[in-house]
């Protein structure tokens, strides 16, 4: 329940991190683009504006009107008609003002040449065709007079303040000055006095771009034009299929400006959710490690290069995006865009760069998979374990390991060989050219180069035969250390005048030494037993004629007390009896030559068992036996016989030694694929401390006479190990611990 | 008829006290002590039986065993301090017929003298009844009327000691559960750790069939499985 829940978390923490990073880089970039594209600022303030006719784009659109409206008062050109065989009609910059100080330049009136007669018509024709294409668009109302004459108009009603009803917006120029109203306010749209002249700067948001300023001043033409224009407040779409203009351009303008708003609108709102989402991950970022982790795990199983075969993959869309867009060109133009400004020091030119490049690859898809890519690929770094270890060159360099090491290096000799041929091949290609162009003379190259290159290949394999002859030793000393370590003594040291000599007969020495230590070991060990078992023999023959005779003395009606006698001479016999055998076993078990006949079979059964044998002394024993074992099988392999004696023997102990009325606890556990027996008493007597209670002949009670051999946990000891288990005492203060510990059988 | 048994040690006072023993028992009894002059006297026809310790000069007990075996058909049993299963196997192996490890408990050595001595002179009859009877060792079991026979002598067993053994001695050498005997035994379900229960019996069993029922030879406890009657 914990894990499932510590790992949905995780999951969580992953999946809020995932989906907050792609949410950001969605949202954010398209706003960032929008942002800082070219009046960026200016569009987001028109597209959140309550009134169409607060923004820039109305401002710029109603500009265009009039000039439009201008050009059809004077009678053309409409289309901007300024070549004229060949000759383009210039209008001739004046002066310039510094960009600091508004940027302006000044006009002087365009020279024209009188246009021909045909020109003119041409002229009227187009105009009359325009109009008669804008003129069912009601959006607009205008009256086009020139010289107090109306030559357009798509309204009967005249057009002054007060406008319209459902007109909102009206526009009049007059006599080369233009006067604004806006529900029947009028506004200076020159923002400044015209009258007493006012130049137009291009960093004055408030300034309109319209005829009566000093830098755009009106011709003699211009003035005799009259427009008067009015704007509804609602624009609707107007279809004319006779048109090849496109028509109810207010109505889509109002659109477009509600369209970017929604849009900007919704961005905002995913770019919430992202930053909401990253806040989760945020917090959760012990959890998100623990998925990273997970992830690791699972790329961990991939080959190394197949993980960089995908991230190069994943590069090419980008690859294919750039050139395909050409990029350098785009950044070239931004650069142009920028020109004289420090714009490599400009955080915004390089977020440009970067934006640009993103709405290019048009949907965010290859970028993401990009970014998520280079992610895992990091991730799997940062948390696999030497994640190239794992794929063909981990393959190959483990593979190497394998080999004995005069192999690898001698294969490192072969590299270093290689790169020092190419090296050469290098340097006499060189000097064959340098001959051939004469850039150096014959003897400067066979003075300067190819002696000392001859001398250096040289002595290059001369260090070469030597350092194989190293590696050949090394390998040799490898392999006689390698076997002292798995116990072959057969010695075979590198010769005396090589490299390693010194070395190699050092280990020789200690080889030899360990072998010396090894026989001697064996030898006394032998001994040891060969020792005991003679003197438990020589032992047995006396004590059977004194078990004998005091059966026999016992038959005999003896004078009292010699019958007590008896029996006590019959009961000590009987005694060293038991030791004898006892020092028998335990020496032949502690010297590993204790035959064991390993089956399967169950500990807690054979605990019952042992107990079933001994209930009689458990009956008389001045101690109750709480024992406490699984119902369940508990299988293990042992020798029955010998684990029946070990148990025999720590309950015949803590039987014997147990204070009187006190429990003996015999319990069977389970522990991390371990039978755990253990035997608790309390002491009789104080346990002596730092002391080995599994020596031989070691008894709680030094002073003590009566009872057992002494060797009844040395028994149980060396069976347990020779059955391959382990017996642990552990006195805690009066109480006696023992604990034998066997691994459980396999398919228990 | 009085038997003679011929006790052959280096050691006269182990000779001295079995024959003692054996005299109490009312066997005469010859004393050898090495294995040359155990030959010499083993020729007499009346010797029933040869007591033999293995380590002895001039000759070792296992080669006269071997000798002996050659000439006569009786039984022997071998003495020896070496408490060691090979030497046990060695010495059986030789010819001999039992085996005592030194130092022996007196009454065990007579009870095994007696047992051999059953056994060799009922051999004829042995082999006329076996029949449909299981046997093991010096032990042989009749189901058709439920008796034990040890030594060719009936052993008193009670009704249920009387199924164990039924049992146990229809699947020599087959080990079984203690849940499994009180099944059958019982015929009841199987009730919580009742090797208690059978090992009360075992015990009481063994005491009628074993000659040393702390070292039980045919009636066996296989740790940690159950129990068997071993297959001789």
């Amino acid at each position: 329940m914990d894990t499932k829940w510590r790992k949905s978390k995780a999951f969580g923490a992953f999946l809020s991190f995932a989906l907050g990073v792609s949410l950001t880089l969605v949202s954010l970039l398209p706003l960032a683009i929008s942002f800082f594209q070219s009046g960026g600022w200016q569009t987001w303030q028109d597209a959140f504006s309550e009134n169409f006719m607060d923004t820039a784009e109305f401002r710029q659109y109603m500009e265009n009107r009039l000039d439009t409206f201008l050009t059809m008062a004077v009678g053309g050109p409409l289309y901007g008609d300024y070549y004229v065989e060949g000759e383009a009609i210039e209008t001739t910059i004046i002066s310039s003002v510094a960009l600091s100080e508004g940027g302006y330049d000044v006009y002087e009136p365009a020279v024209t040449p009188a246009p021909t007669q045909d020109q003119k018509e041409r002229w009227k024709q187009e105009i009359e065709t325009y109009e008669k294409a804008i003129r069912e668009d009601k959006n607009i109302l205008y009256r086009i007079s020139y010289d107090g004459k109306l030559l357009y108009s798509n309204t009967d009603q005249f057009l002054h303040n007060p406008p319209p009803t459902g007109y909102g917006f009206l526009l009049r120029y007059e006599n080369g000055k233009c006067t604004a109203y806006r529900g029947g306010q009028e506004f200076n749209l020159y923002n400044g006095n015209v009258d007493t002249g006012i130049n137009y700067r291009e960093d004055d948001p408030l300034q309109w771009r319209v005829p009566g300023y000093l830098n755009y001043p009106v011709d003699e033409e211009l003035a005799k034009a009259k427009v008067e224009v009015a704007v509804t407040n609602t624009p609707v779409t107007y279809y004319n299929a006779n048109s090849k203009w496109s028509s109810g351009q207010l109505y889509y303008l109002v659109q477009n400006l509600k369209q970017t708003k929604v849009h900007a609108v919704q961005r905002l709102k995913t770019l919430g959710i992202g930053l909401g989402l990253l806040l989760i991950a945020f917090l959760l970022r012990k959890d998100k490690a623990r998925a990273d982790q997970a992830f690791a795990r699972v790329t961990g199983h991939l080959w190394f290069e197949v993980k960089l075969l995908l991230l190069f993959s994943s590069l090419f869309p980008l690859a294919y995006i750039l050139s395909r867009m050409g990029i350098t060109v785009e950044m070239q133009e931004i650069a142009y865009a920028y020109n004289g400004r420090t714009f490599l020091f400009d955080p915004s030119y390089w977020l440009l760069v970067f934006a640009e490049f993103v709405s290019y690859s048009s949907s965010l898809t290859c970028f993401l998979i990009l970014g998520w890519t280079v992610y895992f690929f990091y991730n799997d770094l940062r948390y696999g374990d030497k994640p190239w270890r794992h794929g063909i060159f981990g393959m190959i360099l483990a593979g190497s390991l394998k080999q004995p090491i005069q192999k690898r290096i001698g294969r490192q000799n072969g590299w270093l060989a290689l790169a020092l041929f190419i090296l050469g091949f290098e340097l006499i290609y060189f000097l064959i050219v340098s001959t051939i162009n004469r850039l150096l003379p014959a003897w400067a190259i066979w003075n300067l180069f190819l002696l000392p290159l001859l001398f250096a290949i040289a002595i290059y394999l001369l260090c070469l035969r030597r350092s194989q002859a190293l590696a050949q030793d090394l390998g040799g000393l490898t392999d006689q250390i390698t076997a002292v370590r798995n116990g072959d003594f057969k010695v075979t040291a590198l010769p005396e005048n090589s490299d390693l000599g010194k070395i190699s007969q050092a280990v020789a020495d200690i080889q030899q030494g360990m072998a010396r230590a090894v026989e001697e070991h064996t030898r006394s060990e032998r001994m040891k037993v060969e020792l005991i078992t003679n003197v438990s023999h020589d032992l047995k023959t006396p004590l059977t004629s004194i078990i004998s005779y005091a059966e026999l003395l016992k038959q005999e009606e003896l004078e009292p007390p010699a019958g007590e006698y008896v029996e006590i001479l019959s009961q000590k016999a009987e005694r060293l009896r038991t030791m004898v055998l006892d020092v028998f076993e335990v020496s032949k078990a502690a010297s590993g030559q204790l035959p064991v006949k390993l089956e399967k079979l169950d500990l807690g059964k054979l605990l019952r068992q042992t107990m079933a044998d001994m209930e009689q002394q458990i009956d008389d024993a001045s101690v109750s036996l709480r024992p406490s074992l699984p119902e369940e099988p508990v299988f293990i392999t042992a020798d029955g016989d010998r684990l029946y004696r070990v148990f025999q023997n720590l309950l015949q102990n803590a039987l014997q030694y147990a204070l009187e009325g006190s429990r003996v606890y015999l319990s069977l556990t389970l522990d991390k694929g371990q039978a755990v027996v253990s035997v608790k008493n309390t002491s009789k007597t104080e346990l002596p401390v730092d002391i080995d209670f599994t020596a031989r002949f070691v008894r709680g009670d030094q002073s003590r006479t009566d009872g057992g051999s002494g060797l009844g946990l040395a028994i149980a000891q060396s069976f347990t190990e020779a059955c391959g288990g382990t017996l642990a005492v552990e006195p805690v203060a009066d109480l006696f611990v023992v604990t034998v510990t066997f691994p459980l059988s396999e398919n228990s | 008829m009085q038997e003679k048994i011929l006790v052959v040690d280096d050691d006269r006072e182990i000779v001295g006290a079995i024959a003692l023993l054996l005299e109490a028992e009312g066997y005469i009894v010859l004393r050898a002590y090495n294995g040359m002059e155990a030959l010499d006297m083993a020729v007499d026809p009346d010797i029933r039986l040869i007591l033999m310790d293995v380590m002895m000069p001039q000759l070792d007990g296992l080669s006269a065993v071997l000798r002996i075996r050659q000439r006569r058909n009786l039984p022997i049993i071998v003495l020896s301090a070496k408490s060691e299963d090979t030497d046990k196997v060695l010495g059986l192996s030789m010819g001999a017929d039992d085996y005592v490890a030194k130092p022996f408990h007196p009454q065990e050595l007579v009870a095994r003298v007696k047992s051999q001595l059953r056994r060799y002179t009922l051999l004829g009859d042995v082999n006329a009844i076996q029949g449909s009877s299981y046997v093991t060792g010096r032990l042989r079991y009749d189901p058709d009327i439920r008796t034990l026979y040890a030594d060719e002598e009936p052993v008193k067993l009670t009704a249920t000691e009387t199924k164990i053994i039924d049992l146990l001695m229809r699947n020599l050498g087959r080990t079984f559960p203690a849940e499994e005997i009180y099944r059958r035994v019982w015929e009841d379900e199987t009730v919580f750790a009742p090797e208690n229960t059978v090992m009360v019996h075992i015990r009481h069993i063994r005491e009628k069939i074993e000659l040393d029922p702390r070292e039980p030879e045919y009636l066996k406890v296989v740790w940690g499985i159950g129990y068997k009657m071993e297959k001789k």
